[in-house]
């Protein structure tokens, strides 16, 4: 039951990810408006805590360093399986060479 | 309003071509830009800021940030990805600067009574079956929206934003097992709430 209720949720959760709530006052435009009239002043807005960011997310290093940890249990299990592999064709190697002599 | 898409991958042909564009300076590309996610970064903004004033003072910070970055973009990323990257952070440092408010009770009704409406957006599935769920997934939004912060926003990060507990954790700078746990106390909530209905 209460892995039925977890799925349904799930499944809701997916469905909230392409809602969106109407800011009904034409955003839009006033973005626009002010991108129009930016001033030199605006450029602080370029803080050093934005321009950190636009470093690591323009930084392949740095992605894919990201991509290391956050699957790093996935690189354990085939790195795990490798070696039992390599064990196996190492010892069915050997057992061949033996049984050859 | 359902985008007439035919998949992900025209969506990111398309984007990429007006960002190319407005890296060139064209105005007209990035006001495309702006009509196409601006609601998609005022809704990202409002479920993690609770306020829909500061939500849209955030929306237009992060479009002028874009806009005068926009050259600095590389596209390893795509620019919707990198879109919410920036939205995220601008509101998590804004919360920051206002942690000590006090956390209010916010009503999604009274949003949606005061102007607002919450609405389909780029929804590939069957539409019927949708608005079968549609009260349903207001309901869990009401919930969401009324969460305390600590619980709120990795929820969100985790279930709406589709971020990593890894990246979680160093966004909001708390370890990892108190990331999970408190989104697993926060589905919990919600699930009970659901199932009180």
């Amino acid at each position: 039951m209460k892995e039925l209720i977890m799925k349904t949720l799930n499944k809701f959760f997916k469905v909230a990810k392409d809602i969106v709530v109407d800011p009904g006052n034409d955003i839009e435009n006033r973005i626009m408006d002010k991108i129009k009239n930016l001033s030199d002043e605006d450029k602080v807005i370029l803080d050093d805590d934005f321009m950190n960011f636009l470093k690591k997310s323009n930084s392949r290093l740095y992605l894919f360093n990201k991509k290391l940890k956050e699957n790093c249990g996935l690189i354990v299990f085939f790195g795990i399986l490798g070696l039992a592999a390599g064990t196996f064709l190492l010892i069915e190697y050997r057992n061949y060479k033996n049984q050859k002599a | 309003m359902i985008n007439g898409y035919n998949s992900d991958r025209d969506k990111a042909t398309s984007d990429d071509k007006l960002v190319a564009r407005s890296k060139n300076g064209d105005k007209a590309a990035f006001e495309i830009l702006v009509r196409k996610y601006s609601k998609y970064v005022y809704t990202t903004a409002f479920f993690m800021v609770r306020d829909s004033h500061e939500a849209e003072d955030i929306s237009q910070e992060v479009f002028v940030k874009v806009y005068l970055a926009i050259g600095g973009f590389r596209g390893l990323s795509s620019f919707k990805t990198w879109l919410r990257k920036l939205t995220v952070n601008t509101c998590i440092d804004k919360l920051r600067l206002r942690s000590k408010t006090a956390d209010r009770k916010v009503s999604l009704d009274s949003l949606v009574e005061d102007g607002k409406e919450i609405l389909l957006y780029e929804f590939n599935q069957n539409v019927e079956k949708f608005f079968q769920d549609k009260e349903a997934v207001k309901d869990i939004l009401k919930i969401i929206v009324n969460l305390d912060e600590s619980y709120r926003i990795p929820l969100i990060l985790r279930d709406l934003q589709d971020y990593s507990y890894i990246e979680i954790a160093e966004i909001l700078k708390k370890p990892v097992g108190t990331v999970k746990t408190n989104i697993h106390r926060a589905r919990k909530i919600i699930k009970n709430l659901m199932i009180d209905k």
